[in-house]
C-alpha cells in the first residue's frame, strides 16, 4: 500500500510510465483529502465515489439495468433538474445587470444586447432554458404517469412532484414580466386577471399580487423578488424532497 | 399494521441485474448535460429572445397573449365563464391529479411503460378522442359551421333557413319589425328555430330574442320588468336570490328604488356596509358560460369512460386513470398549440399565419 493511501482503497496493478502518472496524480496528499477514494476504476472504488460524493450521492452505488436504458426516463427529470441548475446560473449572471425597477428595467435588458459581452447570449439562455424546463417537467410527468411510477409507495413524491409543476409555472411566469416590454406587461396582465376572476377572493388576491390595481412598479418587484429568491428557494426545497424520497422509496419503480 | 405505503414490498433485488451507477448511469446523465449545454448555446447564439418596445400602459396589444403555459386557460376564457375557466376548472385539475396515486393505488404495471393490457389503445384512442372534441368545440363555438354553410349555400345561415328572412323583434314590445313568423306560431317555438340554426352557443345569450305576451302581468327581473311582458333575455339577467317577490333584493341589486326590509335595516351597520356584492342571477349569462360548458366537460368525459368501457378495454382503475390523464394532457397540449399559433386579432381563430406578430 503506498504512502498516503487510506485504507480500504484499490488501484490498479502494474507499473509503467501511466502507472507513475496515476499514482503521482491519484495518491496524493491533496488529491485523497479531497477524494476519500481512489480514481473510480475499480467497482469498490465506483461505488466509494458515488457514496461519498455530496453531489453524486443523490444516486443509489447500484441501479437496476432496465433504469440505465435511455427510453426509460429520458432523462427527463435529470434534464428539468439540470435546467433548473443552467437558469441558476445564468440567472445570477443577469442579476449583474438588472435593476427591477420601471425605470432601468427595460434599459438595462436592452443593454445586454449592446453593452455587455455575451450579455445577449446569457439573456437568450435563460430564456430558452425557461421554456425548455417547462417542457421537460411536463415531459417528465407524462412519462412518470405512463410507466405507472406514482403507485405505491411513490403516491406522495408524485404530490411533491405537482408542486414542482407549480413552481416551475411560477417561477417561470414570475420571470416573464422583468424585462418590462409590450409583451411581459401584457402576458402578466391577461394571467393575472385569470386569477382575479376567481369568485369572491380573487380581486384581493389579485391586488396582493400587483401590489396595486394593475401591473406596475410594485407588481415588478414582487415579481422579481419571487423570481429570484422566493421561488427559487421553495422549489430546491420540494427538489430536495423529490430526490431524497426517490431513494426513500426504494428507488425507481420497477415492476413487482 | 396496514401501512399505506410500505417501501419494501419488492423482492431483494439480483445483484446480476444491477449495473454500477459509476459509469452506467454517471456517464449518461454527464452525456445528456453536455448535449443540453451545446443545443441550448447554439440555439441561443442563433435565435434571440424577444425584447418588443417598451412596456406601455396605455397600449394594448391586440391579441394580448399570457406566456404560452397559460394559453390553455386564455383559450377557456372565450368559451365559458372566466372564473369556472381561470380558477374553478384549473384548481380542480390540479387537485385531481395530485390525487392520482391515491385515485389508483393498485400496483400494476408499475415501473413499466404502458404495464396495462389495453394501455396503449386506450391511450391512442382518448387521445384522438381529446383532439377531435376539443377541436370540434373550438370550431362550434366559433360558430365555422355557420361559415361553411353561408360559403356553400350562399346563404345566411341564421334566420334564412327556416324564416326565409332574419327577423328582428322589439324587445320592449315583442313587435316583429322584419318579417315575423306566422301568427299562430308561439314565439317561442320560432325562437327555438332560431337558436338551433344560430353559431354557437353564446348566442342564446346574445342573438336570442322572444317575448310572451304576459297580458299585464309584472314578472320579469331585468330593467324593463314591468311591461308586461316576459322578454328573453332581458328579464332573465337579474333574477334575486332568494326569490322574494321577484323584486328585491336589499342593496344587492334592488332596481325598483324600494327601501330594504325591515330586517335588513336591522342588520348591524358593518355588515350592510360590507362590499355590496352582486347577487343576482343572469339566467342567460349562467346558461351561456356555466351550465352548457359544465355540461359538455363532464358529458363527454364520462362518454369516453363509458364508451371505452362498453369496448372492453378498461379492466382497472389504473386503465381509467390513463384514459383521464390522456385526455387532459391532450387538452392541454391542444388547446396550447391553438392559443399559441390560432388565434388572431381579438382572439379570432385564424390561420398560423393569420396571427399578427406583436412587435409594438
Ligand atoms: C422541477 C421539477 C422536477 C424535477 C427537477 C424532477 C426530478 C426528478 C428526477 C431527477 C427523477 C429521477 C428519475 C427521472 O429522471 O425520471 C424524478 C423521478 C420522479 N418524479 Fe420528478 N421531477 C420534477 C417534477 C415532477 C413532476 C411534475 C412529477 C409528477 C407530477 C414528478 C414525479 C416523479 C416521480 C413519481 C418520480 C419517481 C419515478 C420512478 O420511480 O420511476 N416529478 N424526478
Amino acid at each position: 500500500m503506498a504512502v498516503g493511501d487510506r485504507p480500504g482503497t484499490e488501484r490498479p496493478k502494474g507499473p509503467g510510465l501511466l502507472g507513475l502518472i496515476y499514482e503521482k496524480v491519484f495518491h496524493n496528499y491533496v488529491w485523497q483529502s479531497i477524494f476519500r477514494s481512489g480514481y473510480p476504476n475499480t467497482p469498490r472504488n465506483q461505488m466509494l465515489v458515488v457514496a461519498t460524493n455530496v453531489f453524486l450521492h443523490l444516486h443509489p452505488t447500484r441501479i437496476h439495468k432496465t433504469h440505465v436504458k435511455i427510453t426509460h426516463t429520458y432523462c427527463l427529470g435529470g434534464l428539468s433538474f439540470f435546467l433548473f441548475l443552467g437558469l441558476t446560473v445564468t440567472g445570477v449572471l443577469l442579476m449583474f445587470y438588472y435593476v427591477p425597477s420601471v425605470e432601468r428595467a427595460y434599459t438595462d435588458i436592452a443593454a445586454l444586447e449592446t453593452n455587455v459581452r455575451y450579455g445577449a447570449l446569457m439573456r437568450n439562455m435563460h430564456r430558452w432554458m425557461a421554456h425548455g424546463m417547462v417542457i421537460t417537467v411536463l415531459l417528465h410527468m407524462m412519462r412518470v404517469f405512463y410507466t405507472g411510477a406514482y403507485k405505491p409507495p411513490r403516491e406522495f413524491n408524485w404530490v411533491v412532484g405537482v408542486i414542482l409543476l407549480i413552481l416551475t409555472l411560477l417561477l417561470s411566469f414570475t420571470g416573464y414580466l422583468l424585462p418590462w416590454d409590450q409583451l411581459a406587461l401584457w402576458a402578466i396582465t391577461v394571467g393575472t386577471n385569470i386569477v382575479g376572476s376567481a369568485p369572491v377572493l380573487g380581486d384581493s388576491v389579485v391586488f396582493v399580487m400587483r401590489g396595486g390595481f394593475e401591473v406596475g412598479p410594485n407588481a415588478l418587484i414582487r415579481f422579481y423578488t419571487l423570481h429570484v429568491i422566493g421561488l427559487p428557494l421553495i422549489a430546491a426545497i420540494f427538489m430536495a424532497v423529490h430526490f431524497w424520497r426517490i431513494r426513500r422509496d426504494g428507488g425507481m419503480a420497477r415492476p413487482l | 399494521m396496514a401501512a399505506a405505503s410500505p417501501a419494501q414490498t419488492r423482492p431483494r433485488r439480483e445483484r446480476e441485474e444491477e449495473l454500477l451507477v459509476w459509469p452506467d448511469l454517471v456517464f449518461v446523465e454527464f452525456i445528456c448535460a453536455v448535449l443540453f449545454t451545446f443545443s441550448f448555446t447554439i440555439m441561443s447564439a442563433l435565435v434571440n429572445a424577444p425584447l418588443i418596445n417598451r412596456a406601455n400602459a396605455d397600449v394594448t396589444p391586440n391579441p394580448s397573449k399570457a406566456p404560452w403555459y397559460f394559453l390553455n386557460l386564455q383559450e377557456m376564457l372565450l368559451h365559458m365563464n372566466a372564473a369556472l375557466a381561470g380558477v374553478v376548472l384549473p384548481t380542480i385539475a390540479l387537485i385531481v391529479l395530485a390525487a392520482v396515486p391515491y385515485l389508483d393505488r393498485s400496483r400494476e404495471g408499475q415501473g413499466t411503460w404502458f404495464g396495462t393490457l389495453n394501455s396503449v389503445r386506450i391511450t391512442v384512442w382518448s387521445s384522438i378522442y381529446a383532439t377531435a372534441m376539443t377541436a370540434l368545440l373550438i370550431l362550434l363555438d366559433a360558430g365555422k359551421h355557420a361559415e361553411i354553410y353561408e360559403k356553400v349555400t350562399g346563404k345566411k345561415w341564421l334566420g334564412e333557413v327556416w324564416l326565409g328572412e332574419p327577423r328582428t323583434v322589439n324587445a320592449q314590445t315583442g313587435a316583429v319589425i322584419t318579417d315575423g313568423p306566422p301568427d299562430w306560431a308561439p314565439g317561442f317555438l320560432v325562437a327555438l328555430y332560431d337558436l338551433i340554426f344560430s353559431r354557437n352557443f353564446r348566442a342564446i345569450q346574445t342573438e336570442w330574442n322572444w317575448s310572451i305576451n304576459l297580458f299585464g302581468l309584472d314578472a320579469g327581473f331585468g330593467p324593463n320588468g314591468q311591461n308586461g311582458r316576459m322578454d328573453w333575455p332581458d328579464d332573465f339577467t337579474r333574477i334575486p336570490l332568494p326569490i322574494i317577490n321577484g323584486t328585491w333584493w336589499p342593496k344587492w341589486g334592488n332596481d325598483h328604488g324600494e327601501p330594504p326590509p325591515q330586517w335588513y335595516q336591522d342588520l348591524p351597520d358593518w355588515l350592510t356596509g360590507l362590499y355590496p356584492y352582486d347577487l343576482n342571477v343572469n339566467l342567460p349569462a349562467f346558461l351561456v358560460e356555466i351550465l352548457i360548458p359544465v355540461i359538455v366537460i363532464v358529458g363527454l368525459s364520462i362518454l369516453m369512460v363509458f364508451v371505452l368501457w362498453r369496448i372492453g378495454w378498461l379492466r382497472t382503475r389504473r386503465d381509467v386513470m390513463i384514459a383521464i390523464f390522456t385526455a387532459f394532457i391532450t387538452i392541454f397540449w391542444v388547446m396550447t398549440i391553438v392559443g399559441s399559433a390560432f388565434r388572431g386579432a381579438g382572439q379570432d381563430l385564424v390561420a398560423p399565419w393569420d396571427v399578427p406578430r406583436i412587435d409594438g
